[in-house]
């Protein structure tokens, strides 16, 4: 933590202090300053750019595209602090995909103002040609930390993490992909390498926060809320990885009421949401940050208080 | 007074190193999540102009095509685990294709449970669009002799995943595996071969079928969702609407 530049930087800092004669003493100990950081999620919308039809189904007219940006403007206005978050499988589902190959999708996520998303297994239905093809369109963010790229054609196009500084918060934001082999034809996504979701989630988030200096960590991931078999899931990433303060799952389309709560490595605690697909449902956590002393507020709770 | 001012700034030179050194500049700790909420995407929500500007276009081009009605279903049809009238449609229709375009008889077909990806079609008109909705992958049809032995470690998975959609074949599952397992209401024999029609995605070894990788491929050049709108245009042409067959033709054990 504590290294040559960063004590260059604060013996230069105490000696501009000390020749200025003024010394913020209520910046470094009392104000507390607070903001409120709204995320928003989806996850496995799988082309549903338009609501369901009318045809007597169980999801007659929900979802679509116009009515969840009409959601987030209303939100936007309460709390312009927003992060807006996919979990991957963007693609596939709808003629939407098959005629226009993937160009509508991103488009739409952009006028939504996505921030930032992770590849789902279904975003390589028509290989990494069609990635290498639309990612440069991407307003937003692609976000994976557990493919290796380096011997594909998307080398250097998708980055691990990102961070986004939110009103003085920093947040930082990686993704993780579910297991390709066996799921997704091995023509699809060529020379992309595989690795260990756990071991790659507690490396990038130990560097997030420690090296980086985050003061928020959420895990974008692909790999499921949970199986019956041993298989790799967000249950398992939750209780076995340090550092992260909520995952934001997909993949299995299951329809969260209330993020749930795990203990992780560490004992403390790791929030775990997911919002179904198709676009029905828009996830939204509230996380309230005071600008605080490490010292005075060395152990933080995370207070679930409730459904809105 | 100028020995105190001296001492005075060594204590604030003392402090703030003290202070940044034992990591105490300020930091933001979140203390509260409040409001967490999911929020229903409902036709309450006023649709918004700038998106539905954005896929006017498309939705013209999409509209002219995908509204055909290919045929009438009589009654809802649903997706589920270990049997279901949707999965029976799907998979009589790929055999029936199957069959029609090769002109010799399938034994049986098998759709892993994730390839249907509508959980339901409502009764009445089954458009080309639905038929996107429900088969969106470019997957062929694809033609496999299997021997039984093959065929039984297929079933067993297909046991111990909860039961998949499959026509021409019968069996209980029992402790996770396939039991009295009867292909067109003939015993299975293990020691015969059988003719399987599945998607290339099955047919080369996904969703775990590793056993299925090595097994030479009759590819008859026919997308699984071309089949499924061709079975719909001859019902419909037949004077036929798509009923609900409920044969629980996967069972799990009493």
């Amino acid at each position: 933590m504590w290294n040559r530049k960063s004590f260059i930087k604060a013996s230069a800092a105490a000696a501009t202090l000390i020749a200025t004669g003024q010394f913020p003493l209520n910046a470094m100990v009392s104000k507390d300053d607070e903001t409120t950081l709204t995320i928003l999620h989806t996850n496995d919308v799988h082309s549903r750019i338009e609501p369901f039809p009318m045809d007597g189904g169980k999801n007659q007219g929900m979802g679509g595209a116009a009515a969840r940006l009409s959601l987030i403007k209303s939100i936007r206005k309460e709390n312009s602090n927003i992060l807006l978050l996919d979990v991957g499988d963007i693609w596939q589902g709808t003629p939407y995909f098959n005629f226009f190959n993937g160009a509508v999708e991103y488009k739409v996520m952009n006028e939504m103002g996505y921030d930032a998303s992770t590849l789902g297994n279904h975003d390589f239905d028509i290989g990494l040609e069609g990635l290498k093809k639309h990612l440069p369109s991407a307003k937003f963010s692609m976000l994976n930390a557990n493919y290796d790229f380096v011997d594909t054609i998307l080398n250097g196009m998708i980055d691990p993490y990102k961070i986004f500084d939110k009103n003085g918060v920093k947040v930082g934001v990686f993704g993780i992909g579910i297991e390709l082999n066996g799921l997704v034809p091995a023509n699809m996504y060529g020379n992309v390498k595989y690795n260990d979701p756990i071991k790659t989630a507690n490396i990038i988030a130990e560097k997030l926060k420690n090296e980086l200096g985050c003061n928020f960590i959420i895990c974008l991931s692909h790999l499921g809320f949970k199986y019956e078999n041993k298989k790799v899931s967000d249950e398992i990433l939750c209780t076995s990885t340090k550092n992260i303060d909520l995952i934001l799952g997909g993949h299995t389309h299951t329809f969260f009421e209330k993020p749930l709560t795990y203990k992780n490595l560490d004992g403390k605690e790791v929030l775990l949401n997911q919002a179904g697909w198709a676009g029905l449902m828009l996830g939204r956590l509230d996380f309230k940050f005071k600008k605080m002393s490490e010292k005075k507020y060395f152990k933080y709770s995370n207070t679930f208080i409730g459904k809105s | 007074m100028e020995n105190i001012m001296v001492k005075v700034k060594l204590l604030f030179i003392a402090v703030v190193f003290l202070l940044l050194i034992s990591g105490c500049a300020p930091k933001y700790f979140y203390h509260t999540t409040h409001l967490s909420s999911e929020l229903k995407i409902t036709n309450e929500y006023k649709s918004d102009a700038q998106i539905d500007s954005l896929i006017y276009p498309y939705k013209a081009q999409l509209d002219s095509t995908m509204n055909i009605v290919l045929a009438v279903c009589d009654t809802i049809l649903t997706k589920d685990k270990p049997s279901s009238n949707l999965g029976n449609f799907f998979c009589d229709a790929i055999k029936y294709i199957a069959e029609k375009k090769t002109g010799s008889s399938i034994d049986l077909a098998i759709v892993n449970y994730g390839g249907i990806r509508l959980n339901m079609i409502s009764a009445g008109n089954i458009t080309l669009g639905k038929v996107y909705e429900l088969m969106p992958f470019d997957n062929q049809l694809v033609i496999l002799k299997i021997k039984g032995d093959t065929l039984a470690t297929v079933l067993d998975i297909i046991a111990a995943q909860g039961g998949w959609p499959v026509s021409g074949v019968n069996f209980t599952i029992k402790k996770n595996s396939a039991v009295n397992i009867f292909i067109n209401n003939k015993t299975f024999d293990i020691t015969q071969t059988y003719t399987l029609v599945v998607s290339d995605y099955i047919a080369n070894g996904g969703d775990n079928l590793n056993m299925l990788k090595n097994i030479p491929q009759q590819k008859i050049g026919f997308l699984m969702r071309d089949a499924l709108v061709d079975y719909l245009k001859d019902m419909n042409v037949q004077g036929h609407k798509i009923v609900a067959n409920n044969t629980q033709r996967i069972k799990n054990v009493e």
